[in-house]
């Protein structure tokens, strides 16, 4: 399983790098999400991905080689919510940077590096 | 006390600025009190400092006198450590006294409408800058000051004409190369510092310990293997700042300055600094054949090529300029030589120097500003309507033709004697002839200066004021120095050349003997015969031989200056042929136009602005870097996989969901339109929370789904926006070479993750999360409690983001900009 | 344990939040404001003094785990140090900002100082925390809030900047959650001391590979050769504050933690294996910032080109991997970052005045604003080096430190690139001060005499560190001696025993 999910993983960061080198605002941002994706499953594929039980502790069992490593999961949820929260924040930029430039293709946004003339 | 003058000079500068704000008219009477106190202060250090001298040493000015000491950075060995012996105290004169004779100069030579007061505090700057260099004794103090000659002159040569593009860049020219120069002095002492430690000597980079070395350690010193880069980058930083070959076309460039700065900076400081170095530092670095060697040949370079330029000057600061040029290769020639007769000589010269030139320049100013030319071929008749310059004028130039009775000719025999005196024959007979021929031409240039003197009244173009002679201010200064050069003059003389000046003895061995002399053997002039046998009775025959080659090379100087004199013509109007390419002022000027368009080239190659194109060169790096580090510290330490066991707990349904996913990835990668490409990314979203579930993690798969849903739900909104269809723009080579740059990358993550998963697990902090969750957290769901109590910062982090994130977007979606 | 340390998290905290809701009242919220930062100011002021006094390093844990288990927050004489630097320029840029109108009453509105606080609130979190998942969280705060600042006022050049700026830095942080992935489920812990020790015992060479990993991923965050291309994208876009801003905190935090993941958990990879690639890096840094910034004919453009070039230098501390190179480094990094904020202060003051920040169509202000000019001309001088400037030492020590260590051409790089400083600084001195107005230019607005202060101070602290340096240095030996003794920083961290 570690095996296959690793392949995911990397299957994951391919497509997004796909993406981020692509010229279309719309792929870019879907690149930056297939990344995060990408780098969540990494994350999960650390707790070995053991058939053990999910983290839910009964009262009386106690015992922590039954359950599955409870830490990765906590960290790809913290993971996961802030990158929504930049996510979110890129998109409302691609909506901008459309509105405000018409296009969005973004080989034509060179404004930021002209080198005007001596 | 000593700190006390250079810290009052360093104050001076703004103190003045303020004091011609607040009394404008006493800046008279004011302003020559601040380099007038501490000159005499120093004059009545002479005797003192003289006892120091030791005159049979190549390094006469031993030790010192005075030394103050204050920390600053111990831990660098930086510290104010200043301290007074002849040479410093020479040259601390000279920059005092230049300073308090421009300072009376000054006012009359600027028009009245040239605001001053920022020069006074400029003047200043630069005569404490060069007080704190000469008084120094710390080497990182030395070259603190170093640097701040190099910036006080920048605004002193561009006083008053900052608003001209050329003069400008010559300053800035100025300030590059002597920047530049600095750098390399800095690493060089840097290094010397560092050998120093290496040779277990004081921690201290005071020059006093290099002075104070044992014969051994100076050997070791001299045969380190980093001694010929720092004697090279030691060098290197003396002649940018000396404006030797190849460094000194920015000398002549500064011809554009007022006067009184040309004065200042050709006299007393600036260029002066390199030559004080080289002295200062030759009991370290000198003796060796690598410092000989490039010291003559450079000087030499110089001397020759400097004297030539300034005979082809039609220009009367053009040649001061190159003359100076000329003079300082001549120094470098006794710095290299070494021996007691050099250092001396060198001494001298400098002195004598200081007087010649600064006289000549504040006489040129004179000239300057009531005839209004500067041109040689134009000016003559001076004696009829300036009678006074011009007599001064007279006597300057005789000084610097070494007529008998100046300083002039006390530095000439003093020069020709420091060079008969070194032990190499191919050194003497070399730089004997180097030093002859350049003199016939240095004479040539005195004969074209007299010239002015006399010959046709000028007659200047109608409508300008008549010429009349300067005020009495205009006149002190070069009356002063050359008056000084003359007394010395004769002094030396009388004393049969002993203790001329306050500061060197001359003569190596008996003196006290020679003190005695009757008067009547001193005219070495009048009567070379009778010298010749009273010269044997009482002097060695070294001496005697060297005191005719002395009057020989003068007296064949004095002729073959003469005798140009009628070629001056042609000399003037011909060009020496130098290829353009040897030209450096040439081509600096060619890499200062190209610089910056060079620059933009390869800028624009770099960041040329496409965004795919930074990523691609960041993807590229991350490949460059992780994988050859991967493929070398991991490749050994690899086992072979082995699949049955790693495929062996899979169940078949787990294989369908895991192969959906990279089918939802290909499937939007050729998504036609937007939304294709949307819903690609939401089931790949959505599988990956079936994955979660699937591997014991209900809440992450919770949260994954309605993640999920809301950016599905933002990215239709921009969706909205933007057209339905992509375009397919991307070439074909270009998505080939994109689509290899993902595989590498998706290949190194799996290769990685693959790898640390493979590895053993240590799970303390897991085991002790799960067996602390219900007593302390009191929580069954570890997951929950981990992101609630034990790593709750993380959340918090977490919650702060989003609060950041709507911030950022309430204003990308807001804003609104009132007219 | 210091409970101390949570100060300037909670005031930060506390201030941004009611900022926001009070922002309708702006002197209200800018009251709050100078107040959260002036404190923080005061605080790390007196951590700094404690440290630097005792010795010992400032520890408290976070929650009611003890040790390694939650996280904890540690304080040395390096996160005190940066602590220090970054409130008092955040201070200086509020001052600043307060002072002048570059700051128009509509961005203000739009939440900037709460934005303000919200970066700082980041930077301290990177510097005290000693946890690396932590890390990434409070990275993550500082990079969002960058992102909020970046695009305010929403003008088109901004938006241009910000999309490369976010795309670029989202990648970094993408790579740096895989690092921090991979690292747990290497060692199974993710505090950075017990991931010291354990790594201490493992030899492997993966952990090359995961520090060239985390070399990439700070690489792209700090701005270093061949990973910068996003700094001069979107540097010059946002208001000159905004610039001023970001010169002083945002890069130097990349760097902070280059220092310490390197020093602590992957020295001993640096010093085997890493030196020469870390050097090279900082050479081609140098090397790429300077001839950008050569190429630049506007203001802020070539001022952003420079932070990369002097953070080259910053990177060569590191890589000589020693005691006296980190301290060389800090020192420079200090140095920096003080007069980098001058700069850009002064030139948000001419470019305010001018209207533009185009250099041709700049000049004369020498003559009609001679104590702007002065103030320009010293922080020039400090940033190319010159003497008695930090400037001077700062280039002093770490060419020292470099030819200690037998890095000759690493050394001839910093000197020529100290030329090329002076060389694109003086062009900036032609084109606006000394140079006369040309003629079809409009005349610039007077500028208001308090609207130096900021940068005074700025150019006089400058001058101090250079003056003062005997005691500032002592300070840095301090922190880069802790920063690499892991044995001090285990022994803070895990003084109970595991088992409670």
């Amino acid at each position: 399983m570690i095996l296959l999910l690793s392949l995911v993983a990397g299957c994951l960061f391919a497509g997004a790098t796909y993406f981020l080198l692509r010229r279309n605002i719309m792929r870019l941002l879907l690149g930056l999400i297939l990344l995060n994706h990408g780098a969540n499953i990494v994350i999960l594929v650390m707790s070995r991905l053991e058939r053990k039980l999910p983290p839910f502790l009964s009262p009386g069992q106690i015992d922590p080689s039954k359950f599955i490593d409870p830490l990765p999961q906590a960290l790809i949820l913290n993971a996961i919510v802030i990158n929504f929260g930049l996510i979110a924040f890129t998109l409302a930029l691609a909506y901008r940077t459309h509105l405000a430039l018409g296009c969005e293709n973004l080989d034509t946004m060179l404004a930021t590096e002209q080198l005007l003339d001596e | 006390m000593l700190a006390l003058i250079v810290l009052g000079s360093l104050l001076a500068a703004p103190a003045s600025f303020g004091l011609q704000r607040l009394f404008p008219s006493l800046k008279r009477w004011v302003l020559p009190i601040f380099p007038f106190v501490p000159f005499t202060f120093l004059c009545f250090k002479i005797p003192e400092i003289l006892k120091g001298l030791n005159l049979q040493s190549s390094y006469p000015w031993n030790g010192g006198v005075l030394t103050e000491r204050y920390a600053w950075v111990p831990a660098l060995g930086l510290e104010f450590a200043f301290t007074l012996d002849a040479l410093s105290l020479l040259f601390a004169l000279i920059i005092l006294g230049m300073a308090l004779l421009i300072v009376i100069y000054a006012p009359s030579y600027f028009s009245a409408e040239v605001e001053t007061d920022a020069f006074f505090a400029f003047l200043f700057s630069s005569m404490a800058s060069m007080l704190g260099l000469v008084l120094s004794s710390n080497l990182f103090l030395i070259f603190i000051f170093w640097e701040l000659t190099s910036v006080s002159s920048y605004f002193l040569i561009s006083f008053k004409a900052s608003h001209l593009a050329t003069t400008r860049s010559n300053a800035q020219q100025a300030l590059l190369i002597t920047t530049g120069g600095s750098l390399a002095l800095l690493l060089s002492l840097l290094l010397l510092v560092q050998i120093m430690h290496g040779e277990d000597l004081s921690a201290n980079a005071n020059f006093q310990n290099l002075l104070y070395l044992e014969k051994k350690d100076l050997t070791s010193i001299q045969n380190n293997e980093l001694y010929a880069p720092i004697v090279l980058l030691f060098l290197v930083g003396c002649f940018t700042k000396s404006a030797q070959f190849p460094f000194h076309f920015w000398l002549p460039n500064t011809m554009e300055a007022p006067i009184p700065v040309s004065a200042y900076l050709h006299s007393a400081t600036m260029v002066k600094a390199g030559i004080y170095l080289l002295a200062r530092f030759s009991p370290v670095l000198g003796g060796t054949p690598l410092w000989q060697n490039t010291l003559i040949f450079i000087g030499t370079l110089n001397l020759v090529f400097g004297v030539v330029f300034a005979a082809q000057q039609n220009d009367l600061k053009g040649l001061l300029a190159y003359h100076t040029i000329s003079q300082l290769g001549s120094f470098v020639i006794l710095a290299g030589l070494g021996g007691p007769q050099a250092a001396q000589a060198l001494a001298v010269g400098i002195l004598a120097h200081a007087l010649s030139k600064g006289s000549l320049f504040l006489l040129v100013g004179n000239l300057e500003r009531e005839m209004e030319s500067r041109n040689l071929r134009v000016l003559s008749g001076l004696r009829r309507v300036m009678p006074l310059t011009a007599t001064l004028l007279l006597v300057a130039a005789l000084s610097m033709a070494g007529l008998p009775g100046t300083l002039g000719f006390i530095a000439k025999e003093l020069n020709f004697a420091g060079i008969v005196a070194n032990p190499s024959s191919f050194l003497r007979y070399f730089s004997y002839g180097a030093t002859l021929l350049s003199s016939f031409l240095g004479l040539f240039c005195a004969w074209r200066l007299g010239k002015i003197v006399f010959g046709r009244k000028l007659r200047k173009k109608r409508g300008l004021p008549k010429i009349k002679e300067v005020g009495i201010t205009m006149l002190v200064g070069p009356l002063l120095l050359l008056l000084l050069s003359l007394g010395l003059g004769f002094w030396g003389i009388l004393e049969n050349k002993q203790i001329l000046v306050p500061n060197i003895t001359v003569v190596q061995n008996q003196p006290a003997e020679l003190k005695n002399q009757p008067a009547g053997s001193a005219e070495k002039k009048k009567e070379p015969r009778a010298e010749k046998g009273k010269a044997a009775s009482l002097q060695t025959l070294q001496t005697l031989l060297s005191a005719n080659r002395v009057l020989i090379a003068l007296g064949l100087s004095w002729l073959g200056g003469g005798i140009l004199l009628f070629f001056e013509p042609q000399i003037t109007s011909s060009r020496l042929p130098i290829p353009p390419w040897l030209s450096f002022n040439q081509l600096y000027a060619l890499i200062g136009a190209n610089i910056p368009h060079a620059a933009r080239e390869f800028t624009l190659l770099l960041q040329g602005g496409k965004l795919r194109i930074y990523v691609a060169l960041l993807l590229m790096s991350l490949l460059g870097l992780v994988s050859p580090s991967f493929y070398l510290f991991v490749s050994q330490e690899m086992r072979p996989l082995a699949l049955e066991t790693l495929l062996a707990d899979v169940r078949l349904y787990e294989y369908g969901i895991i192969i959906l996913i990279p089918i939802g990835i290909l499937v939007t990668i050729w998504a036609k339109t937007t939304l294709d490409a949307i819903m690609g990314v939401g089931v790949v979203g959505a599988l990956l929370a079936l994955l979660f579930v699937l591997f014991g993690a209900p809440d992450l798969a919770l949260t994954q789904l309605i993640v999920e849903l809301l950016s599905l739900v933002l990215l239709l909104f921009i969706f909205s926006v933007l057209p339905p269809r992509f375009e397919q723009i991307s070439s074909h080579r270009t998505r080939i070479r994109d689509g290899l740059i993902a595989l590498s990358v998706g290949a190194l993550i799996t290769g990685l993750t693959l790898t640390v998963a493979l590895s053993p697990r240590n799970a303390e902090v897991a085991n002790h999360y799960l067996t602390q969750s219900l007593p302390k957290g009191h929580g069954a769901n570890v997951v929950n409690i981990i992101l609630t109590d034990f790593r709750s910062l993380d959340t918090l982090g977490e919650i702060t983001v989003l609060f950041a994130a709507m911030l950022g977007i309430y204003g990308l979606l807001y804003f609104r900009q009132r007219p | 344990m210091s409970n101390h340390l949570f100060l300037p998290i909670l005031t930060l905290l506390l201030g941004s939040t009611l900022a926001t809701i009070l922002g309708r009242w702006r002197r209200v919220a800018r009251g709050i404001v100078l107040l959260a930062i002036s404190a923080n100011f005061l605080y790390s002021s007196w951590l700094g003094n404690l440290i630097f006094v005792s010795k010992e390093r400032q520890f408290v844990r976070v929650g009611t785990l003890i040790a390694p288990y939650g996280i904890s927050f540690i304080a040395d004489e390096l996160s005190a140090t940066m602590l220090f630097m970054t409130t008092f320029l955040t201070l200086l840029v509020v001052i600043f900002s307060f002072l002048t109108s570059i700051i128009t009453e509509q961005i203000e509105d739009f939440f900037f100082y709460p934005l303000v606080l919200l970066i700082l609130l980041g930077a301290t979190g990177v510097f005290l925390t000693g946890d690396l998942f932590n890390l990434y969280v409070w990275f993550e705060v500082l990079l969002v809030s960058s992102f909020g600042l970046l695009t305010l006022g929403r003008k088109q050049i901004q938006l241009e900047g910000g999309l490369k700026f976010v795309e670029l830095n989202l990648i970094g942080s993408a790579l740096l959650l895989v690092g921090c992935g991979l690292i747990y489920g290497l060692v199974g812990t993710l505090n950075i001391g017990q991931i010291t020790q354990r790594f201490q015992n493992l030899n492997s060479g993966l952990l090359t590979v995961l520090a060239t990993l985390f070399l990439v991923a700070f690489s792209i965050k700090a701005a270093i050769f061949p990973t910068y291309f996003w700094l001069p994208a979107s540097y010059h876009t946002p208001p000159s504050v905004v610039t001023a801003l970001f010169a002083g905190i945002l890069t130097k935090v990349g760097m902070y933690v280059f220092y310490r993941v390197f020093s602590l958990i992957f020295y001993i990879n640096l010093v085997d294996k890493l030196t020469i690639l870390l050097l090279i890096l900082a050479c081609l840094t140098m090397i790429v910032g300077i001839i950008g910034a050569i190429a630049q004919v506007s203001l802020r453009r070539m001022l952003s080109f420079h932070i990369i070039c002097q953070t080259g230098y910053i990177l060569s501390g590191l890589g000589l991997a020693n005691e006296a190179g980190l301290a060389a480094g800090l020192f420079f990094m200090l140095h920096t970052m003080l007069v980098k904020t001058a700069l850009l202060v002064i030139g948000g003051i001419a470019e305010a005045s001018f209207g533009t920040d185009e250099l041709k169509k700049m000049g004369g202000l020498a003559a009609r604003e001679p104590l702007l000019a002065t103030f320009w001309f010293l922080a020039m001088l400090s940033l190319a080096g010159f003497p008695p400037f930090s400037g001077f030492i700062g280039k002093l020590v770490l060419l020292k430190a470099t030819l200690s260590a037998k890095q000759y051409l690493v050394a001839g790089v910093m000197a020529g690139v100290s030329l090329g400083t002076l060389f694109s600084l003086l062009k900036i001195w032609n084109e606006v001060f000394w140079k006369t107005l040309p003629k079809d230019e409009p005349e610039p607005a007077p500028i208001k005499p308090y609207t130096l202060i900021p940068a005074a101070i700025l150019v006089g602290s400058s001058l101090l560190l250079g003056l003062g340096a005997s005691v500032v240095l002592a300070s840095n030996t301090l922190a880069a001696k802790q920063a690499l003794d892991s044995i001090g920083y285990l022994s803070t961290v895990l003084p109970d025993s595991p088992k409670k």
